[in-house]
C-alpha cells in the first residue's frame, strides 16, 4: 500500500475550533458549537451535535487541504454514530401520540455526515461509514489509504463522537471531539511523479507539493507495532474514540517524523509512520 | 422448576422463536436451551451461520425481562434491541441437532435502558458471547387489551 500525503487537517471540541488552537492550548471559552460553514444551514437542519462537528472537520481538512468536495472520496467514522438519535426516536415512537420527527428519522443513518456533504456538493464519489470502537480512527485512515491505493485522487477522512448516557457508553463520560485529515494519493516532488495504479476519477494529474500551502506530511500505514501512549490527550478527552486521532494531528503539526499509534493505549496498537520528505523544518 | 413456555413470554411467533426452553432463571439472569432443527428459520444444507447466535441472545434478554416482569407484579415490556458490543463468535455455523445453552444476564436496569451480558455454548464449550443495549418500554393497557 502506498503511502499518502496529508494537505490538510481539520479539528474541533468545545473550547477549540482548529487544530492550531487545539496545539496552543489556549481554549476560547465562546467556542461552543461547530460553525460548520461547509454546507448551508437549511441542510444541517435537524442534525445531532455529532453529525455537525464531523460535517465541522471534514470542511475544515478540505478547505485546507484544497480538495473539491465533488470528487472526493468521504470517509466518516463515528463509534456511537447517531445512537443518541435512535434512542431520541425510539422515545417519540413510545409517547402517546406517537410521532417521529421526519427531519431527525432522516439524520439518524450513520453515514448522516457523508450523506449531507455528497448532497451539498453533488458529490458521486465513494463515501463511507465506519464504526469500529477504539479502533474507529485506525479503520478509517486504513479505509482512505486502501482507496487511495486503488483510485488515487483525494479522500477526506473524519472521525467525531459525544459521549452517550450510561450504559450505552462505558466507562467516564468524555467531551465531544472531531478530527478530520484530507490525504492525497500523488503529488510530485521535485517534478517526479508517484505512478498511478488503475482508472480513477480524480485529478487528472499528480498535483505538486506546491500546490499545498498547508502542506502536513505524509502516512504509511503500519501493520503493527509503535507506541502506544496516550499521555499527552487531555482527561476530559481521553475517553472520546476519535482521540484516537490526537496524536497523530499532534505530530502532522509539529512536524514530528516517526511512529505514531493509531489505537492509543492498545498493548498491540497499528499505527502509521509520519514522514516529511521535504524536511523537517517548517 | 417449572418455567413459563417461551411463546407466552416473547410477542415473537413461530417460526421465529428461536428459543425452545427457559432451563433456569434466578435474580438478573437467565439461561435458555436451543436446538437447531432442519426446519428452523435459516438453516441451509444441515447448517446454520453463527451469527444466528445474536438473535438467540436478543430472544433471551426478552425472556429475562418478562420473568424480572412477573416476579415483580409488572406488566409485560416491548423491547428494542438498539446496541451490540463485543459480539464474538468463536465457531462459523451451528449444525441440525446441535443443543445450545443460551445465557443473558441483566447488568443495567436504567429507566429506560438495559444492558445484558450474554453468552452462549455447545457442549460446555463457549461458542458465542456479546453485550447488548436493549430500549423497553411497558405495553401500553390498551394494546394488552386489544393486541
Amino acid at each position: 500500500m502506498r503511502p499518502a500525503w496529508v494537505t490538510g487537517i481539520g479539528l474541533w471540541t468545545p473550547g477549540f475550533d482548529s487544530p492550531e488552537r487545539w496545539a496552543s492550548g489556549q481554549p476560547d471559552p465562546g467556542e461552543t458549537e461547530p460553525a460548520c460553514a461547509v454546507v448551508p444551514a437549511r441542510q444541517r437542519r435537524g442534525t445531532s451535535l455529532v453529525t455537525r462537528i464531523g460535517l465541522d472537520v471534514m470542511g475544515q481538512a478540505a478547505t485546507r487541504g484544497g480538495a473539491d468536495l465533488s470528487t472526493a472520496c468521504l470517509v466518516y467514522g463515528s463509534a456511537f454514530g447517531e445512537f443518541r438519535t435512535a434512542i431520541d426516536q425510539l422515545r417519540m415512537m413510545e409517547e402517546p401520540e406517537g410521532r417521529l420527527s421526519p427531519a431527525r428519522f432522516k439524520n439518524s443513518v450513520h453515514n448522516t455526515a457523508t450523506g449531507i456533504l455528497s448532497i451539498a456538493f453533488e458529490n458521486r464519489e465513494p463515501g463511507t461509514a465506519i464504526s469500529g470502537g477504539r479502533s474507529t480512527f485506525a479503520m478509517c485512515v486504513l479505509e482512505a489509504l486502501l482507496l487511495l491505493d486503488h483510485r488515487g485522487g483525494t479522500v477526506v477522512v473524519g472521525v467525531a463522537d459525544d459521549s452517550l448516557e450510561v450504559p450505552l457508553c462505558r466507562g467516564p463520560a468524555f467531551a465531544p471531539l472531531g478530527v478530520a485529515l484530507c490525504l492525497v494519493g500523488e503529488m510530485t516532488l521535485g517534478g517526479n511523479p508517484f505512478p498511478r495504479k488503475g482508472v480513477s476519477p480524480g485529478p487528472p494529474s499528480p498535483k505538486a507539493l506546491t500546490d499545498f500551502p498547508n502542506f502536513t506530511g505524509q502516512l504509511a500505514w503500519l501493520e503493527r507495532g509503535g507506541p502506544n501512549d496516550h499521555h499527552s490527550v487531555a482527561e476530559e478527552l481521553r475517553h472520546n474514540p476519535a482521540s484516537a486521532g490526537l496524536p497523530l494531528v499532534e505530530a502532522l503539526l509539529a512536524r514530528r517524523a516517526g511512529r505514531v499509534s493509531l489505537v492509543p493505549d492498545d498493548p498491540d496498537p497499528c499505527s502509521v509512520e509520519v514522514r516529511f520528505p521535504d524536511g523537517d523544518v517548517p | 422448576m417449572t418455567y413459563p413456555a417461551v411463546i407466552d413470554l416473547l410477542p415473537h411467533r413461530p417460526p421465529m422463536v428461536l428459543l425452545d426452553e427457559v432451563e433456569w432463571f434466578e435474580g438478573a439472569s437467565v439461561r435458555c436451551r436451543v436446538e437447531i432443527r432442519p426446519d428452523a428459520p435459516l438453516v441451509e444444507e444441515g447448517r446454520v451461520r453463527a451469527v444466528v447466535a445474536l438473535e438467540h441472545m436478543a430472544q433471551c434478554t426478552g425472556v429475562c425481562t418478562m420473568l424480572r416482569a412477573r416476579q415483580q407484579g409488572r406488566g409485560p415490556m416491548r423491547g428494542y434491541l438498539v446496541g451490540v458490543r463485543d459480539l464474538r463468535l468463536e465457531t462459523d455455523s451451528f449444525e441440525v441437532g446441535d443443543v445450545l445453552h443460551v445465557e443473558a444476564t441483566l447488568t443495567w436496569d436504567g429507566a429506560d435502558i438495559a444492558h445484558f451480558e450474554c453468552r452462549e455454548t455447545r457442549a460446555g464449550r463457549q461458542v458465542a458471547t456479546a453485550s447488548l443495549s436493549v430500549y423497553r418500554r411497558p405495553v401500553p393497557q390498551d394494546e394488552r387489551d386489544h393486541p
